[in-house]
């Protein structure tokens, strides 16, 4: 599900990396009140655990095919859903730089996409709703299965919609949607199943992590009007992406900022005025802008002159390089 | 005062589980270690070895007897003048070697204290001299070989300057070469060193003094050469005897 | 397992450029930073039928490649990764906008040159990401980020990340040995395996965690990685990043 750059606009971008950056935001600040010291070996080693153990393959019995483990629950089923959601940040941003899983400018939808609905919906809302206090096997089972669910078919539902908001593909909404969902449920369940196994064994082998053991108390700080809020900014994103899909009329756009908040002013960062400006940077780029220059964009001539400079550039590189600098000999090493 | 006075120190882990008694560990330990002096720590596994170095920087809490360090008691309040004076040496060096190169390991603790860059440059050059890693300043950590891992490892802890150093299996999969190196390093170390292994031999060549653990408790406190030469004292106490002496 | 086996030697390989001697190597890292981020925006901004403006865009990362003497092939397969979701999404172009957009030559519709336009935007926007990566080590791109308030928690966690992969990848790659070893012709892990196998790793994760919890605070850890060596601002930044800025806001706006 790890999104690459040509597949958003820089306007949806940049809405994801606000609302990721809120997350991360809201996260480290929830941080504060536990040991914060304490927390960040923590979410270093873990992370590189979660790094290492998505490429496991888990083989699914009865079919010929392997799943993997996405870490979002796990994280924040172990360590809370705050110092889950930062380590998760971190491993995407760490996938993205250095084996190119996902692009640096999607960035901020892949966290929101795969940290911010794993970690607080499915290992927070979810796991509280069927463990709470009181984990059991079964529960742990139904909590892993659903919450693993629910997290990929919000992440998948909201792939689709930044990349139709931005302009990328002309894949009709349900076709692309058609698509999408099924195979999420599949690799949800999977996935559900997989974390599942290793929570059920964590349980039974030291119990002690899974209750609320996390440095910032397994999320046991975060109150009500939190989890309003975070849900209230998930709401108006998609809403706000929706209304845009619906239709390009700014006004119907701040018809939904109205309906979701209550006013036409969205408090905190960024006024209305900011965000309906970078969706309308997005709508030029709609079908509706398709001729403006598309004749210069697509000539012949362009395009043969643009490969022309190209094959320059590769040229000029070639020749105007340093001389290569020798290695020098290292003493006794490895 | 000291490097390290132990006083009727005792331990013991909470219980796990309800109605279960608290697992003791540690009981009635008390010795001292003088300026420069080294001692090394040989017991079976489980006689309390680790705990005992954990105590002495802090990591734990004692639950009756006292620490001084350099005169000063290990309690809640002082962990931080403590651990100025005293350098830990973990077992497995990838847990103290957690940032990227050599350089940023071994300055860790000097940029933490406040030293200027000039004398962290220092630090840095001394600590990997003593150390004979000097070079290796921007090798990445994953690029080390086991026995430059330990070493480096014991760098990061000389870069400010300890009276006393804890080591925690020092030897332990290293191959003869590094073993050796390892030992002459040790030797031409001039702080007080509580070295805790099971490898006798390591023991015999960088200790004068040993103390026996068993069972929690110090079975014996003595001469190196008279402690591991002592068959039956050894065996009581889970051991063998080294190979140098067995042969004989 | 393959995948961790590649994973491993292309963390080697990108580590090794990065902290090969070059001048890319020697730009601030805050330049390169900005210059990548500074030219993906623009990128991503073309309009889908610009395919010539997409072209031109290739500029920055063919002169990259040669004047740094930066290896492609490895960037080939990260490129790879990136084909598949960007075929699948833009296969469909082709065959809901045929409107044609070019008058005077043969029947070229909007749907091919979008995709077209996807596919080169995939693969320069993945060109740019490597090569700030395989001229950049992490710890230099971490005090570029501390540079622009990336709170401090989010660096150093991405440092311990970074020096722990390796570790556990190392660890994951003996565990499936092992496992594979004792059960010849299986692909994956088994599902009966799935908890204990994934699970002794997590435990093992944790004792570590709290190893080097211990080991930072030992040594006078309080929250963040203190700073080391930094590369200076030369007069070689203030040159690559105005090239960089001017020449992609010509080719995108004239």
């Amino acid at each position: 599900m790890h999104m690459a750059d040509a597949l958003v606009s820089p306007a949806v971008a940049g809405v994801m990396y606000a609302c990721s950056a809120v997350a991360a935001g809201f996260s480290i600040r929830g941080l504060r009140g536990g040991d914060l010291n304490r927390s960040i070996p923590l979410m270093g080693v873990m992370g590189a655990f979660v790094f290492a153990a998505q490429m496991i393959n888990f083989s699914i019995p009865g079919t010929g095919s392997s799943g993997h483990l996405c870490g979002g629950m796990l994280l924040s089923t172990l360590l809370g859903p705050y110092a889950g959601f930062l380590t998760m940040t971190v491993i995407l941003l760490v996938q993205c730089l250095l084996f190119a899983d996902g692009g640096l400018m999607a960035l901020g939808c892949n966290v929101w996409n795969m940290g911010f609905y794993g970690c607080f919906i499915g290992g927070f809302l979810i796991w509280r709703a069927f463990v709470g206090k009181a984990p059991t096997r079964g529960r742990i089972i139904a909590a892993s299965i659903v919450g693993s669910v629910v997290s990929l078919l919000l992440g998948a539902f909201s792939v689709t919609l930044e990349t139709l908001a931005s302009g990328i593909t002309e894949l009709p909404f349900a076709v692309f949607i058609r698509f999408m969902l099924p195979i999420h449920l599949v690799i949800g369940l999977v996935e559900g199943l997989i974390t599942a196994a290793v929570l059920v064994f964590i349980f039974e082998a030291r119990p002690g992590l899974l209750q609320g053991g996390g440095p910032d108390g397994g999320g046991g700080r975060m109150k009500a009007p939190a989890v309003l809020a975070i849900l209230a900014a998930a709401t108006l994103v998609t809403g706000g992406l929706l209304s845009h899909l619906a239709s390009s009329d700014p006004d119907g756009l701040e018809w939904s900022v109205e309906k979701v908040t209550g006013s036409t002013e969205v408090e905190g960062g960024g006024s209305v005025g900011e965000w309906a400006a970078g969706v309308q940077d997005n709508t030029a780029l709609l079908p509706d802008y398709a001729f403006r220059d598309s004749g210069k964009g697509t000539s012949f001539s362009g395009i043969f002159g643009a490969l022309v400079v190209l094959a320059l550039c590769f040229v000029i590189g070639l020749l105007l390089r340093k001389p290569e600098v020798k290695p020098e000999t290292e003493g006794e090493g490895g | 005062m000291k490097p390290l006075e132990i006083d009727n120190l005792h331990f013991a882990y909470p219980a796990t589980r309800r109605g279960e008694a608290p697992h003791a560990v540690l009981t009635g330990i008390s010795f001292s270690i003088g300026e420069s002096e080294s001692v090394g720590l040989v017991g079976a596994n489980g006689a309390g070895k680790s705990t005992l170095l954990k105590l002495i920087c802090g990591l734990l809490e004692p639950v009756k007897g006292s620490i001084h360090v350099s005169g000063t008691e290990v309690r809640k309040d002082t962990l931080a003048q403590i651990r100025r004076e005293l350098g830990y040496v973990f077992q497995d060096a990838d847990n103290q070697l957690f940032t990227s190169t050599v350089r940023d390991d071994v300055a860790f603790a000097p940029r933490n204290y406040g030293y200027s860059r000039e004398e962290t440059e220092e630090a840095v050059d001394r600590a990997l001299r003593a150390v004979r890693l000097e070079g290796l300043e921007d090798r990445p950590i994953y690029r080390l070989s086991g026995g430059e891992k330990k070493l480096a490892s014991i760098a990061t802890v000389l870069s400010v300057q300890n009276r006393l150093l804890l080591l925690d299996e020092p030897s332990i999969a290293l191959d003869p070469r590094n073993r050796r190196n390892l030992i002459d390093v040790i030797n031409s170390l001039s702080c007080a060193k509580l070295i805790a292994s099971h490898d006798l031999d390591f023991i015999y060549d960088t200790c004068p003094k040993t103390i026996l653990l068993s069972e929690g408790r110090i079975a014996c406190m003595g001469e190196t050469r008279d402690i591991l030469r002592d068959r039956s004292l050894l065996e009581a106490g889970g051991l063998e005897l080294p190979l140098s002496f067995s042969r004989a | 397992m393959d995948r961790i086996d590649r994973a491993v030697s292309d963390f080697h390989s990108m580590e090794e450029e990065a902290r090969g001697k070059g001048w890319l190597q020697d730009l601030n890292p805050l330049t390169k930073l900005f210059c990548t981020v500074f030219y993906l925006v623009i990128l991503l901004s073309f309009h889908k039928y610009d395919l010539s403006g997409v072209l031109l865009m290739g500029a920055y990362p063919v002169l990259l490649f040669t004047l740094g003497r930066i290896p492609v092939r490895p960037m080939w397969r990260r490129m790879a990764l990136i084909l598949i979701p960007i075929c699948l999404v833009g296969i469909a172009n082709p065959f809901f906008d045929r409107t044609p957009v070019s008058a005077g030559t043969p029947a070229i519709t909007g749907g091919m040159v979008s995709m077209v336009t996807l596919l080169l935007k995939g693969l320069f926007a993945v060109s740019a990401a490597y090569l700030l990566m395989v001229t950049t080590t992490m710890e230099d791109l971490c005090r570029a980020l501390r540079k622009l308030h990336v709170p401090a928690v989010l660096v150093t966690v991405i440092m311990l990340v970074h020096r722990y992969l390796i570790v556990f990848l190392q660890a994951a790659d003996k565990l499936t040995d092992a496992y594979r070893l004792r059960a010849p012709g299986r692909k994956g892990i088994h599902f009966r395996q799935w908890g204990s196998l994934a699970g002794m790793l997590l435990l093992r994760s944790v004792d570590r965690a709290d190893a080097v919890y211990q080991s930072m605070t030992l040594r006078g850890f309080h929250g963040e990685f203190p700073s080391g060596r930094e590369k200076p601002f030369t007069r070689t930044d203030l040159a690559f990043i105005s090239i960089t800025v001017i020449a992609s806001i010509i080719i995108r706006y004239l």
